[in-house]
């Protein structure tokens, strides 16, 4: 089987010649899913050269129609031969075909370009004029700290609340001490990764009357509606996107301001730590040096996770602006951020709902990794920042930075 | 019963290439239990059966087995109590000798060897028996040389000679590692039934995850001539191949948690 | 014919060389280079006490006990002090050569109407032949002394090999023949694979002593010098016989060890008789097994016969 691709337009024309059996569906559905991986929503599939289809071609068909109903996509099999169209009808899929190209196809050879346009590159949207967001910092944890009950807040995260920290989903500060670990929770929903190098994460999603609970030692919280979001996605030029670039176009846009976010993307590699035995064990404040530190934190010692999905979330402001610390490889962007790690599902192009998009990846399967990204430069040897190939960024200034200072 | 006490083994020493291989090891593997020992390419696996075995004498520590210090025994007479089956299939058998006299061989192994006749008419019928358990048609080819033999034949050979008389300790030294695959999965099968049916207690090193996770009952993980992990029991029948990998993933990641990233996250960190 | 009668008693004694040369050769793998020494030890000690009107037999055994000692003082030279196999030999050689000065106190000693193990052998033939100084073969005259010579040497070399038969096929005859295929695997089942290089290269040279010391009194004389070139000698006559018999059973091989050795004897006289020059003889035998290890490469066909662990493997 040789499959042709054509850009025209919003539309992937697709071009597959042959059979499409048992033997080349894999290559078919991994071929397609690709193309929808890069952004391509839009498929019809010129079945006029396509000679045969059997049921585990019917199957492959089904594997690319789903992922592109997940996107909001379209599919139609166009100009089918006699068999192809029989055999889709009998079985119940003629919702597919259609009987020439779709009329809003351009012409060949005007190609792709308008659709490169529309999405690669940087895309801003705003979403609400009038959104406000304002930030809290309930529990402020340092390391190396004893934790003292009092300074632990019980925190419950409601759909309007994107936060990051430390803490734990145990019910009492007893409970809680020997598991607190990095968190994120964005839109009523909590990912947690409890303190032991061999526990997956734990995630608590708001359903019903539920909004998840956590005992924090350290939280940063903010409080409102997104205003504004930022759509991106590789060009020529720009392969993937590093954290400070994300958040340079994040101060951008909103004059400089102090800013939240939440972002969701395909991972090009995260750089992070995270912890492996629980602050609520400190006995005493003091300075953990190496190699004493290595009880305490796992460096994830490359970059990590390419091709997942990142659900990101943190506080970004100018270097001095607040007392957040500036990143080595951008001196004058501050930030704080968490990331979690999903298992790679596409999204949806354009203007996207934080809460529905986010909704997708707990409710898919789960989580594979929390962690405190760091930007990692020590010479030579650094592994940079962490990195996105592709997804959406909601943010919003803060009204009352002055808390962070 | 094994036990080996802080045994620790460095090679050329004092040189430019000097080895820690192993590094104050400790290990006790109860009768009948069988344990799958795993680890990166030089993380000491393999030296660490070695000692057992003998083929070196450790700088430090003591090896116990069986109640004997067999510390300072030569290779040759541990052979009295231990079995051993290697990577390739042309070390464990005598390839011009035929494959009753290599049985016979195995047979004496840590008694006597007389001067009668090693082959004898009875003798033949039991390496008869014996051989036809491992289903491979060898029962009717008992003269011919080994060395006319494929190699997962002679490793199942050399298996059935290293358990002939019942050994306090079995020692596999990434024993399929060398065959081809379906050779491999019938020798990894034999493994396990014979050291099932005898009640073994067998030491395996392994590079294949999948085979430690199915085979022994312990898994002991090595890096840089520690044990970094040991799952038994119910953490034994949990783990899985992906686990060991995270695991192994992790013991990499700590060893690359250096003085410098302590130093990038203490400004970084908060 | 008392050409070939002559060539086949050597040929007879001479085997013992090789039977010798095929435990250390073949057997544990070693190339031992002490045969050369130890031939002539064995000679030396029988003339030495036979001239002193021992009796030849207690004369034969103390030899084979000379030559086990120095094949076993090469194997610990080997094992123990971690020597080269080569060198151990040839320090062992070198050694022996002064020992053999010492222990005959000359650089020769002829054995001249004196008792020999063949002795008991012609007062039985003389009964047999009515005291005729010789008998009549398919029309051939030979002396009775030959004959005796011949069928003494026979009946050793046939029962030594017969013993050494049926030792190989022990439990530990085994144990020392997996010692030289794979000493890996000797260890690993127990067996001390240095104590059987020493046992193996002592039980060698034995025979090579034994046969140093029936060569010594079929000759008449023992030298100082007897020993050079044995060891090729004995090479050649292991490569012709395994090349006549294979290498498919033991006692097959074993019997071509010998037949070997007499067609290489043969093979030699009959080459002297056509006028070579005895001189050079050592250098046709070196060519003769540069010929022999060599050829089966460049011949495919004979290669399966031929082969064995005297070349060694190119890296």
């Amino acid at each position: 089987m040789q499959i042709e691709f054509e850009q025209r337009g919003k539309y992937l024309l697709i071009q597959p010649k042959g059979r499409l059996d048992a033997s080349w569906s894999e290559h078919f559905t991994d071929t397609i899913l690709r193309q929808i991986r890069e952004g391509k929503h839009h498929l019809v599939i010129d079945a006029s050269e396509m000679d045969f289809l059997s049921s585990a071609g019917i199957r492959a068909l089904l594997m690319v129609y789903k992922e592109l109903s997940i996107v909001q996509g379209s599919f139609a099999v166009s100009n089918p031969t006699a068999f192809v169209e029989q055999t889709l009808s009998t079985s119940g899929f003629q919702m597919w075909l259609k009987k020439g190209l779709p009329e809003d196809l351009p012409a060949a050879g005007v190609g792709g370009e308008t659709d490169a346009a529309e999405n690669s590159g940087i895309q801003s949207f705003v979403l609400n004029e009038n959104a406000r967001l304002s930030a809290a910092e309930p529990a402020d944890w340092r390391p190396w700290e004893v934790v003292e009950k009092e300074r632990v807040q019980m925190l419950t995260f409601s759909k309007n609340i994107c936060a990051l920290g430390i803490g734990s989903a145990a019910g009492t500060f007893e409970e809680a001490r020997d598991h607190f670990g990095e968190f994120l929770a964005a839109a009523g929903n909590v990912v947690y990764q409890p303190p032991d190098e061999q526990a997956p994460p734990d995630y608590l999603i708001a359903e019903k009357q539920f909004l998840p609970r956590m005992q924090c030692v350290q939280a940063l919280s903010c409080k409102g509606e997104m205003a504004h979001l930022l759509r991106f996605a590789p060009t020529k030029a720009i392969p993937f996107y590093t954290a400070s670039a994300l958040l340079k176009h994040i101060l951008d846009q909103i004059e400089g301001k102090p800013a939240g976010f939440v972002v969701l993307g395909e991972i090009e590699g995260l750089v992070g730590t995270a912890l492996i035995r629980s602050p609520g064990r400190i006995r005493e404040n003091r300075d953990m040096t190496f190699p004493e530190v290595r009880d305490w934190l796992t460096f994830c010692g490359e970059r990590s996770y390419s091709h997942q999905q990142a659900l990101i979330t943190g506080i970004v402001s100018r270097a001095g602006a607040t007392r957040l610390p500036s990143m080595p490889s951008a001196p004058d962007v501050a930030t704080h951020m968490h990331g979690a790690v999903f298992p790679y599902q596409p999204l949806p192009n354009g203007k996207i709902d934080l809460e529905i998009a986010i909704a997708k990846f707990f409710n898919g399967p789960p989580p594979l990794a929390v962690m405190h990204l760091t930007d990692d430069d020590r010479p030579a040897v650094g592994l940079g920042e962490s990195a996105l190939v592709r997804g959406a960024c909601w943010f919003g200034a803060l009204e009352n930075p002055e808390v962070l200072s | 019963m094994l036990k080996v006490e802080s045994i620790s083994k460095t090679f050329h020493a004092n040189t430019v290439n000097e080895v820690r291989a192993l590094h104050d090891v400790c290990l006790t593997i109860e009768d009948g239990s069988f344990t799958g020992i795993i680890g990166t390419n030089g993380s000491g696996k393999s030296t660490l059966l070695n000692a057992v075995a003998g083929t070196f004498m450790p700088d430090a520590g003591s090896i116990h087995l069986a109640g004997h210090n067999i510390t300072g025994w030569p290779e040759y007479k541990r052979a009295s109590l231990v079995g051993r089956v290697f990577q390739d299939p042309f070390a464990g058998t005598a390839p011009d000798m035929s494959i009753a006299e290599n049985v016979a061989i195995a047979m004496k192994r840590g008694q006597h060897r007389s001067l009668q006749f090693a082959v004898t008419r009875t003798f033949r019928d039991d390496v008869a028996d014996r051989v036809r358990t491992l289903k491979m048609g060898l029962e009717d080819r008992l003269d011919n040389p080994i060395g006319t033999l494929s190699g997962g034949q002679r490793q199942a050979l050399t298996l059935l000679m290293a358990t002939w008389t019942r050994p306090k300790l079995l020692l596999l030294d990434e024993h399929t590692a060398a065959l081809d695959p379906k050779s491999a999965a019938k020798v990894a099968e034999l493994t396990k039934i014979i050291i099932e049916r005898e009640k073994l207690t067998a030491l395996m090193v392994t590079h294949s995850m999948q085979q430690a996770v199915e085979l022994p009952d312990r898994i002991i993980m090595m890096h840089r001539g520690t044990i970094v992990e040991d799952y038994q029991q119910e953490r034994k029948q949990r783990v899985r191949v992906p686990d060991l990998m995270a695991t192994f993933d992790r013991v990499q990641k700590r060893e690359l948690f250096d003085e410098s990233v302590a130093g990038m996250l203490e400004v970084q960190y908060c | 014919m008392s050409l070939i009668i002559g060539a086949f008693t050597m040929g007879l004694i001479l085997s013992l060389l090789s039977l010798g040369m095929f435990i250390s050769f073949r057997m544990i793998r070693f190339t031992d280079i002490t045969v050369d020494g130890s031939i002539t030890l064995g000679a030396s000690i029988s003339a030495v006490m036979i001239v002193q009107g021992y009796s030849p037999w207690l004369a034969v055994s103390v030899s084979i006990l000379g030559g086990a000692l120095a094949g076993a003082i090469t194997g610990i030279l080997y094992t123990r002090f971690k020597i080269q196999e080569i060198l151990s030999g040839i320090l062992m050689m070198t050694a022996l050569y002064s020992i053999n000065l010492r222990v005959m106190g000359k650089s020769n000693i002829p054995l001249l109407d004196v008792t020999t193990i063949s002795t008991g052998m012609e007062g039985i033939l003389a009964k047999m032949t009515g005291s005729a100084s010789k008998v009549d073969i398919l029309g051939w005259q030979v002396p009775v002394g030959d004959l005796a010579v011949f069928a003494t040497s026979g009946i050793i070399a046939i029962l030594i090999a017969c013993i050494l038969c049926a030792f190989l096929f022990t439990h530990a005859g085994t144990a020392l023949r997996a010692a030289g295929s794979n000493p890996q695997m000797v260890r690993a089942q127990g067996v001390n694979n240095k104590t059987m290089i020493v046992f193996g290269l002592s039980m060698a040279n034995g025979l090579v002593a034994l046969a140093g010391s029936l060569l010594a009194q079929y000759q008449g004389f023992a030298d100082v010098q007897m020993g050079i070139g044995m060891m090729v000698w004995g090479l050649a006559s292991i490569i012709i016989g395994e090349a006549l018999v294979g290498k498919t059973s033991i006692g097959l091989t074993l019997t071509g060890v010998i037949l070997g050795t007499i067609l290489f004897r043969l093979l030699i006289a009959i080459a002297l008789r056509w006028g070579l020059n005895p001189n050079d003889l050592k250098l046709v035998t070196a060519l003769f097994v540069f010929a022999a290890l060599v050829a089966p490469a460049w011949i495919g066909k004979m290669s399966k016969k031929v082969k064995g662990g005297f070349l060694h493997a190119e890296s």
